[in-house]
């Protein structure tokens, strides 16, 4: 899952990268309005965490750009305005769903996964696919009842697959939504990654190569 | 019917008594006009009847013409047909005259309800402003400050009373949008150190496995984070001390207390690269030596923040006989001028990059203001801030104490 942060406050911004990354999430970080502007027009982001207050372009333009250009993509609009008339405000530009500071960070993540699946619509909370079940909430996996440990980017890029409901997606959409602005693309770091996760998975084949395309669950 | 009437006195709130008592008077007025009126009418036409009957006499008398005696009958003056006569005559008069006072009071009765039927209704009408003066009133509350009268009709006290309603709401409602300003910011302010303290604590903690660095630096950004709440609530603090200024007024000497800031301030600016320059003549003025520390702690702070490597900042004081004065200029970029001036409300900050919360101005303004000084803020075309305050002149202290106050080394 791809996440912008788009907030001025340099700590808090670190610290919510550094959280959301744990929980296997591709963070990218915005410290003003424009900054945060070019990138959603650039990489498709599944959820924008979005400082109402932000500096350069003010938070509630940059809501209202995200919504017209990238609708499939949730806002979580995250502010130190934490007034029923602020709530109302930030909803209506278009935001899917607001949060005051202080806020505790597992509810900023619970909110985000919320806003990732209301993207792709009936996304069920849990993915299965013949005997592989996913459960991105919980981060958990199991093979024909067996658990399987899986490191974050592994765990995101079968996310993604299985999320994908059996189409094919491609190696630079897999890089785009899994890994961050500082990942060289260029990289076979997916090509490794999906290797490990066929090592992992065992037999029979679960992820299976479409030539001169991507990948896609068998 | 008294029913209807609570009714009415319920739709039109307070204003019926004041029209009941409009209208009450205006028909006792009519009452009693009318009443001396019609008595006067009586009294005249009494006395007409009489004189009437006086003039023909005289008239006789005049013509040399003896009526006989007994009056026009030509009876007898003693006999019982003159009696008759005179008692028929007197009756028809009384009878008249009394038929007279019947249909007056008659007449000002219904004229009288006549009258208070119009009072009512013109009093009502002439109330009408007030009602919906009323009315504007009762509606505006913190949160609805944009309504207004704006009563339409010609210039007179009832307009004028809207207009100067109108006036002060507008100083309320610029008033409360200001108040509300500053709770946003402050709350902003607050809540933002929160947010990061929390969020630093929750993410490291969240992690099982955080190694002894992970959690050294949590700490470290809580600690760093609650010096910079501890400077706002300072800061914050400061304000309201400066706006509910205490009652301790004592001589200061502004450049002395100047002389001590830029002694405390001069390794920052070194720092900064920033060269001072002073011109400090003593400036007695009245006041609280803390606060007007602060304000010029604040002033030389600002001119060293703002200012750029290898800057100037100068600050002088100066006196005449009724006033005291001190400028603080720093260099640094051009600023826009509207934009100067805006820099004295609270949290307001030219650029958000630059450290600090942005009162600290407003603190200075906040403590001219309690000192009933004047603040002038200047932006040079050449760049830069210069600010002149304004004092009054202490009385007291008469010529100057000494002549340098600071040495600079």
């Amino acid at each position: 899952m791809r996440v912008l942060i788009a907030e001025d406050e340099r700590r808090l911004a670190e610290a919510i990268a550094r959280g959301l990354r744990r929980e296997g999430m591709a963070v990218d970080l915005a410290p003003d309005g424009s900054e945060a502007l070019v990138k959603s027009r650039v990489v498709r982001y599944d959820v924008v965490v979005l400082d109402r207050d932000l500096p350069g372009v003010h938070g509630d333009d940059v809501c209202r750009a995200v919504r017209g250009e990238r609708p499939e993509t949730g806002i979580l609009m995250l502010t130190a305005a934490g007034t029923l008339q602020d709530v109302v405000d930030g909803l209506a530009l278009g935001a899917d769903d607001y949060l005051p500071k202080p806020f505790r960070f597992a509810e900023l993540v619970a909110r985000i996964h919320a806003l990732a699946r209301r993207a792709t619509p009936s996304r069920p909370p849990v993915l299965t696919h013949r005997d592989i079940e996913l459960d991105p909430a919980r981060r958990t996996l199991t093979r024909a009842g067996g658990p399987v440990e899986l490191a974050r980017k592994e765990f995101a890029v079968l996310e993604v697959l299985m999320g994908a409901d059996g189409a094919t997606v491609s190696a630079e959409s897999l890089l785009e939504r899994v890994w961050d602005e500082h990942t060289d693309p260029f990289t076979n770091v997916v090509r490794m990654t999906i290797m490990t996760l066929r090592r992992k998975l065992g037999e029979p084949l679960a992820i299976e190569t479409v030539i001169g395309v991507g990948y896609r669950m068998a | 019917m008294p029913r209807r009437r609570l009714k009415r006195l319920r739709i039109d709130g307070p204003s019926p008594t004041i029209r009941l008592r409009l209208t009450v008077l205006y028909g006792l007025v009519f009452l009693v006009t009318g009443a001396v009126l019609l008595t006067i009418g009586y009294l005249l036409v009494r006395s007409n009847i009489s004189a009437h009957h006086q003039f023909r006499q005289n008239l006789f008398r005049q013509l040399g013409y003896t009526p006989p005696a007994g009056g026009a009958f030509g009876l007898g003056a003693n006999s019982a047909a003159t009696h008759i006569a005179h008692d028929v005559q007197a009756q028809i008069t009384s009878d008249a005259l009394h038929r007279l006072v019947i249909e007056y009071l008659l007449a000002l009765g219904v004229m009288t309800m006549i009258a208070v039927g119009t009072g009512w209704w013109l009093a009502g009408r002439a109330l009408r402003p007030l009602r919906e003066i009323t009315a504007t009133a009762r509606r505006v509350s913190g949160e609805n400050l944009g309504e207004r009268i704006a009563l339409s009709g010609p210039a007179d006290e009832l307009k004028e009373l809207a207009d100067t309603f109108d006036g002060m709401l507008g100083r309320l409602d610029s008033a409360f949008a200001s108040q509300r300003h500053f709770v946003a910011n402050s709350s902003h302010e607050l809540r933002t150190p929160l947010a990061i303290m929390r969020t630093e604590v929750d993410v490291t903690l969240a992690d099982s496995d955080a190694s002894r660095e992970e959690l050294r630096a949590m700490g470290e950004a809580v600690r760093e984070t609650v010096d910079r709440c501890e400077r706002l609530i300072e800061s914050l603090l400061m304000l309201a001390r400066s706006e509910a200024q205490g009652g301790r007024e004592q001589p200061v000497d502004m450049a002395s207390l100047a002389g001590d800031c830029i002694t405390d301030l001069h390794a920052r600016a070194e720092q900064a690269g920033v060269s001072i320059r002073t011109e400090l003549e003593p400036a007695w003025t009245r006041g609280d030596p803390a606060l007007l520390e602060r304000m010029i702690a604040n002033l030389i702070d600002n001119g060293i923040r703002h200012n750029e490597p290898g800057g100037q900042l100068s600050v002088r004081t100066e006196r005449d006989h009724s006033s005291v004065r001190l400028i603080v200029a720093n260099g640094g970029p051009v600023i826009d001028a509207a934009e100067a001036q805006r820099l004295l409300e609270p949290f307001r900050r030219l650029h958000r990059s630059v450290e600090g919360f942005g009162l600290g101005l407003s603190i200075v303004k906040s403590v001219v203001d309690a000192h009933h000084g004047t603040i002038e803020v200047i932006a040079p075309s050449e760049g830069g801030l210069e600010l002149r305050i304004t004092l009054s002149a202490d009385a007291t202290v008469g010529a100057p104490l000494s002549a340098a106050v600071l040495t600079q080394s």
